[in-house]
């Protein structure tokens, strides 16, 4: 069987969600399959330069076909366009202008896919908001299989997707909730579609003291890993955070690993680490009394299946419907909808380290079930041996 | 390293929880009641109670507050006005559909705009480009005039010192002959 993933950017130095995903997802399914990678020459998600050369090449052993973005994208014209689709009568050229310049616009990679259909059994399109996606599907529904990492964002609900989601030959979700969403925007329940996620692997051994001696930590601490902006929770998490110090008086700390693009509170039990080395970030884990996930829109989030691999409990915004079904199904964590909810569940999991080891143990019973790359491989074959079959 | 405040032991013991069979959503619901039971204390707690609203403003809804029943009444009174407060507002409503395509028309404008600016732009690179390109050659050219008067003078030197050896030649001719 050969297999072609097609993405927006592919690269061991672009770390966006969906691109890694799929990179991940390539390298797993080589051992089953012919593997090939379609993608374009860009590593900026803004404005899709053409960065890396043409052609084909190899990254860890998958060979990787490049083509050219026609334009870059002007930032400042896509989000006038985007203003007016979102909230503004608009008709489906103005739709169709906005996915132009979305991007990224490689005619060269949708030209190739529609001249070598017959050579591949499948197209594994990624993210279903991109130019290469919603062309790539309408060039061989029939092959296609979409992976659409949908968040709950404004553009789903336009009319061009709801079309789009009716046509690949089979959807691969990453969370129940994106999967009733997508089918409740788009009435595609007659589309098979498997929720799969993607895995993740924990290094072998973490050292929780190790991380408290390079970082001179003390006494117990709450952490955050992921990037600090409003879309992730912040700076609502830092004033939950802080109310609930100045009320309890509890002495937990907050750590928080990876990028920043709003200030960090001064105070001296919040510590801002920013990016670090991935044995950090899980030793960092492995000594945490748990993770907190403040973000509105996940379309799986990742860390909180690390956190529970390494059986640690979560604390996760309600807001985001993945989080809060993920803690349901998982029985590894609570949730909150407002402060109150959020002093509460803390509180409790703070005073109890018995529920914090009961919601460990199921966090990594959940991840082991659904989340170890044997299990992720294991669905994605059936699907396809569903289809072949079919 | 997992240290307790001698009080929070106390404060497990207020929920009910089987730890061999951890039920997320029974847990959720014994906090939302304690909650929903505490007085609000400070008006930060009031709006607290409130769901805070997503930036892009889809996600599920909170429990009910105050602010929200309000709502819910007026609107209800308000309910047989609704078809006509929407005739009222159709004219502008129509004026607001006008002033967008209007709006749209000018970014299209400012679009193509932009667009000549930058093909424009590129021109004036081509002239900057051409202008340096002709002071590089006329500065070869002038490189290459001074080359050739050197060489001149070069070949002036030598046919005087070809002439002198010729005379030296013939001179010396004459005396072998003598």
């Amino acid at each position: 069987m050969k297999l072609a993933f097609v993405v927006q950017r592919y690269g061991l130095d672009i770390s966006g969600g969906a691109e890694q995903h799929c990179r991940w997802v390539a390298e797993h399914m080589a051992k089953y399959a012919q593997v090939e990678v379609l993608t374009s020459r860009a590593a900026d998600y803004i404005t899709w330069k053409n960065h890396y050369p043409s052609g084909l090449q190899a990254i860890n052993g998958l060979p990787v076909r490049r083509f050219s973005v026609a334009g870059p994208r002007h930032p400042l014209k896509f989000g006038r366009i985007q203003e007016r689709i979102l909230n503004f009568e608009h008709t489906a050229e103005d739709e169709l202008r906005w996915l132009d310049e979305e991007g990224p616009r490689s005619k060269s990679l949708l030209r190739y896919i529609r001249r070598n259909q017959a050579a591949y059994d499948y197209f594994i399109f990624f993210s279903y908001r991109y130019y290469h996606s919603y062309w790539g599907v309408h060039a061989v529904p029939g092959k296609a299989l979409l992976v659409p990492t949908a968040e709950r964002d404004p553009v789903i609900s336009l009319k061009l997707f709801k079309d789009l989601f009716r046509l690949p030959r089979a959807f691969i979700y990453n969370s129940y909730e994106e999967r009733d969403m997508i089918q409740t925007i788009s009435q595609n329940q007659a589309v098979p579609g498997v929720v799969v996620g993607v895995g993740t692997e924990t290094p072998a051994d973490s050292f929780a003291e190790r991380f408290r001696q390079k970082y001179g930590l003390e006494g117990d601490y709450l952490i955050y890993i992921g990037r600090v902006d409003q879309n992730k929770g912040f700076p609502q998490l830092f004033d939950y955070y802080l109310r609930y110090k100045q009320e309890t008086g509890s002495p937990v700390k907050l750590v928080m690993i990876g990028g920043t693009v709003l200030p960090v509170p001064r105070h001296p039990d919040i510590r801002y680490l920013g990016i670090l080395p991935e044995q950090d970030k899980f030793d960092g884990l492995a000594g945490a009394h748990l993770l907190i996930m403040p973000s509105f829109y996940e379309s799986l989030s990742m860390v909180t299946l690390e956190a529970w691999a390494l059986h640690k409990p979560v604390l996760a915004n309600a807001l985001c419907d993945v989080l809060q079904g993920q803690c349901r199904r998982s029985n590894g964590g609570l949730y909150y909808r407002d402060y109150r909810e959020f002093r509460e569940a803390l509180s409790l999991l703070l005073a109890s380290p018995e529920l914090r080891l009961a919601m460990g143990a199921n966090g990594r019973r959940y991840y082991h079930d659904n989340y170890t790359w044997e299990a992720i491989e294991n669905k994605y074959l059936a699907i396809l041996n569903r289809l072949e079959a079919a | 390293m997992e240290t307790e405040n001698s009080s929070e032991p106390k404060y497990s013991k207020t929920y009910k929880i089987d730890y061999a069979h951890v039920d997320v959503v029974q847990i959720m619901g014994q906090i939302q009641d304690k909650v929903s039971r505490q007085p609000a204390s400070a008006p930060a707690d009031a709006c607290g109670a409130s769901p805070e609203i997503p930036p892009s403003g889809l996600g599920p809804q909170g429990p009910v507050s105050l602010k929200k029943r309000v709502k819910d009444k007026l609107l209800k009174g308000l309910a047989p006005f609704f078809p006509v407060m929407r005739l009222i507002s159709l004219p502008l409503h129509e004026e607001l559909n006008k002033t967008n395509e209007k709006l749209h028309q000018a970014s299209q404008r400012i679009d193509e705009l932009t667009a000549r600016l930058n093909q424009r732009d590129i021109t004036k690179e081509y002239v900057k480009l051409l202008h340096v390109m002709c002071h590089n050659l006329v500065l070869e050219l002038t490189k290459l005039r001074i080359e050739h008067d050197t060489m001149k003078s070069k070949v002036q030197v030598l046919e005087k010192d070809f002439e002198f050896l010729g005379k030296r030649e013939k001179i010396l001719e004459q005396r072998l002959v003598r």
